[in-house]
């Protein structure tokens, strides 16, 4: 450059020459031609300086701030959305669907980006039944806002109308969400119990189980370009969904909904404060039908009783009554106390225990062990009470399961009230052996009456069915929830189980207290239960309320199926006992399970069976 | 000299092209695939709607009321009747779709069937 502008001065001044300019001072020039030089030189500072900077800069960007950078650049080309895990189904014994999941939209709004809130809510709000006032607050509350949920769970007719609007797009979205559905109503909904809006199980198995039928969420992982246009989904940074495993429950649909109409039926007549039924395999510990009253539909929430959420088959704690005696009668023969021929002198009705004066219904003299059971006589119950003693009397009721959770799944279970040994005392020795001074669940109660049907074995009651392999997987992908192993022993030897099936409870339906539960044809054996109440009130057992229960099973030899009902306090006028409130409503379930349970492959109990598990026993 | 430049020159664009043409695969494949997982999505979705369909239209208790019309008349019928009339008009809509051929690369969203979104 320099040599080029030298060589234009030098032929600048060579032709100053030629034009006849060589008067013109030279001096004149000389100053422009520096002053040039200069500007040049600075121009060429300014590009210099200009390129130190990009490159410090750039330096400075690709170097020192790299990590920064690349943050940022990953911040806003890739972004993750959760895929929901599907929850999984549960599933009668027989494959009926019980509760299922649908996918569906939830509608919500970016606050932000709607200029006029006002014309958003207008708009949306009639289409999803929403006071368009009340959205427009929530709208224009939060105008810095992104995301604010208009809707969840809104159908598809809904869906379509809300896209027909044309509403700009950056101001609303959809977003997946899943929605539980019961097909069956209102049956079973106590064991199934509800998934909330954020599907959270909440009772029954839908809590219990709740970490298994959830299943994990996935995720995807995107890139997008400057405008926001997804370019690809990055498979390697992304995760499928594990969904929800699916739940096989030992409930048999047509003995659940069965067991509730029977139920209704129980409360329309007597207009109880509330009922329960419980239908049990008692080989198995199966739950074949569970039922409480006051119920609730699943699927409409909206208008559901507070009583009703209480399931009243583990959750309810009552004195079990006479239900109670054919345990201390075994018990008592268990240990040698009592023979089965023995004669109880039952004092005519009237026996002074210590400070307290025992009566009976009936006035009876002498009873055989059997009729002790058959007429229900608290005076006999509490002669064998006295001979058992407290420490064994307290002892056999914990054998039977009484004072703790069964275990079955489903929350909220109780467990009963059995105060300890140390504060029981001589009237101890009367009440409980007539199942007074304890409460027990209704679960509790069938499970124990289940170990007599079973030849002494007490087993756990359940509600989670083992797949046999022949289901087949409901929704492709899911998986099916293995229950627990059957907690076993052995609590009476079969033939004295048996005993007490065949003979005093067996005449109990034929002669006893709970005739009324008598169906021609349908060999059975029960016990009735009768228990005052107690009054909050005075502190005192009430003489108007009542707990009627009724526990039954068929066939006597070899019984597959049991049956309890529980009624809280009936309203209706009447005669108030087990055998006839209680009674009718479990023989007519019964009646209905016997047919039904044919169809099951419900393994029976044998006196092998028995014999097996006592010698099991005994070497442990 | 002029001719082996121009076949280095020309080597690399085709290797260049022959990339680009990979690249390009890859693409196509990786949005088949991405479509393949979101028609099982679409497919399994409308598997669990018919299945429920199925199970409310045979639920047992909806059958007790059909065949037991005398006993309860009254509370129960409308409800079976406003869940059928439900149930017919998702029928039509269903076997119209299951009507149709579903080659995997030729996916017609069910509920949508102009377009996947």
């Amino acid at each position: 450059m320099t040599e080029v502008l030298d060589d234009e001065v030098v032929c600048r001044t060579a032709g100053d020459v030629d034009d006849g300019l060589a008067d013109a001072p030279l001096s004149n020039e000389l100053p422009s031609a520096a002053r040039r030089s200069w500007r040049f030189g600075l121009v060429c500072v300014f590009i210099f300086m200009g390129w130190a900077i990009l490159v410090t800069r750039l330096i400075q960007l690709q170097g020192a701030q790299r990590h920064l950078m690349n943050d940022r650049v990953t911040r806003q080309s890739i972004f993750s959305e959760v895929i929901p895990a599907r929850p999984g189904e549960i599933l009668d014994r027989n494959g009926q669907v019980l509760a299922m999941t649908i996918p569906c939209d939830s509608l919500f709004a970016v606050p932000e980006e709607i200029p006029d809130p006002w014309d958003f809510a207008w708009r949306v709000g009639p289409i999803l039944n929403l006071n368009a006032d009340e959205l427009y607050h929530r709208i224009a509350d939060n105008p810095g806002k992104r995301f604010v949920w208009v809707q969840r769970r809104i159908s598809d007719e809904r869906v379509s109308a809300i896209r027909d609007l044309n509403l700009p797009k950056a101001t609303w979205g959809l977003r997946r969400e899943y929605q539980r559905q019961y097909p069956q109503g209102r049956f079973a909904s106590h064991v199934l119990g509800i998934r909330n809006v954020d599907n959270v199980g909440q009772g029954g198995l839908e809590q219990s189980l709740h970490e298994m039928i959830r299943g994990v969420d996935g995720n995807r992982v995107m890139t997008r370009d400057a405008r926001g246009i997804v370019m690809e989904v990055t498979a390697e940074r992304s995760h499928s969904p594990k969904h929800g495993q699916t739940v096989i429950s030992t409930i048999d649909l047509l003995m659940q909904i069965e067991t509730e109409r029977q139920l209704d039926a129980l409360m329309e007549e007597w207009k109880p404060i509330g009922a329960c039924a419980i239908v049990m395999a008692p080989s198995t510990g199966e739950i074949l039908a569970m039922a409480s009253r006051p119920g609730f539909d699943p699927n409409d929430l909206l208008a559901v009783p507070e009583a009703a959420w209480k399931n009243l088959a583990v959750s309810a704690v009552f004195e079990p009554g006479s239900t109670f005696k054919p345990f201390i009668v075994g018990w008592a023969i268990q240990n040698n106390i009592l023979a089965f021929d023995e004669m109880i002198d039952c004092s005519f009705g009237l026996y002074r225990m210590g400070p307290r004066v025992l009566h009976d219904h009936h006035s009876y003299g002498a009873l055989s062990v059997e009729d002790v059971l058959v007429k229900s006589s608290n005076i006999g119950m509490a002669k064998i009470g006295e001979r058992i003693g407290i420490e064994s009397l307290y002892e056999a009721t914990r054998a039977f399961g009484f004072g703790r959770r069964t275990g079955i799944e489903l929350p909220g279970e109780l467990s009963g009230l059995l105060r300890p040994v140390a504060q029981w005392n001589v009237y101890s020795l009367g009440s409980i052996p007539m199942g007074q001074e304890l409460a027990v669940t209704p679960l509790q109660l069938i499970t124990a009456h289940a170990a007599l049907a079973n030849g002494g074995r007490l087993v756990r009651p359940h509600l989670l069915k083992r797949p046999d392999g022949a289901e087949q997987d409901s929704v492709p992908g899911s998986q099916i929830v293995e229950p627990g192993a059957d907690v076993q022993s052995v609590l009476l030897d079969s033939d004295i189980a048996e005993w007490l099936v065949q003979q005093p409870m067996k005449q109990v339906v034929e002669r006893g207290t709970g005739k009324s539960a008598k169906i021609p044809g349908l060999p059975m054996f029960g016990k009735t239960g009768t228990a005052q109440k107690l009054d909050l009130l005075t502190g005192t057992y009430s003489d108007k309320a009542w707990v009627l229960s009724f526990v039954c099973g068929t066939p006597v030899e070899s019984p597959e199926v049991l049956v309890l009902v529980m009624v809280d306090a009936p309203a209706t006028p009447g005669v108030h006992y087990g055998g006839t409130v209680a009674a009718p409503t479990a023989s007519r379930i019964l009646q209905f399970a016997e047919t039904r349970v044919r169809s099951f492959a419900i393994p029976r109990f044998t006196t092998e069976d028995s014999a097996t598990s006592r010698s099991n026993h005994d070497t442990r | 000299m002029y001719f082996r430049f121009a076949a280095g020159l020309m080597l690399v664009v085709l290797v260049s092209m022959a990339g680009v043409w990979l690249e390009k695969q890859t693409l196509e494949m990786r949005r088949t695939v991405s479509v393949q997982y979101y028609q099982t999505d679409v497919l399994l979705d409308l598997l669990v709607r018919q299945r429920l369909e199925t199970q409310q239209l045979t639920a047992p208790a909806l059958l007790a009321v059909t065949q037991e019309p005398e006993k309860r008349p009254s509370k129960q019928q409308p409800k079976s009747e406003r869940s059928r009339s439900r149930v017919a008009d998702r029928s039509d809509e269903s076997s119209e779709s299951t009507g149709r051929r579903l080659p995997l690369l030729r996916f017609q969203h069910p509920f949508n069937p102009e377009g996947i979104d």
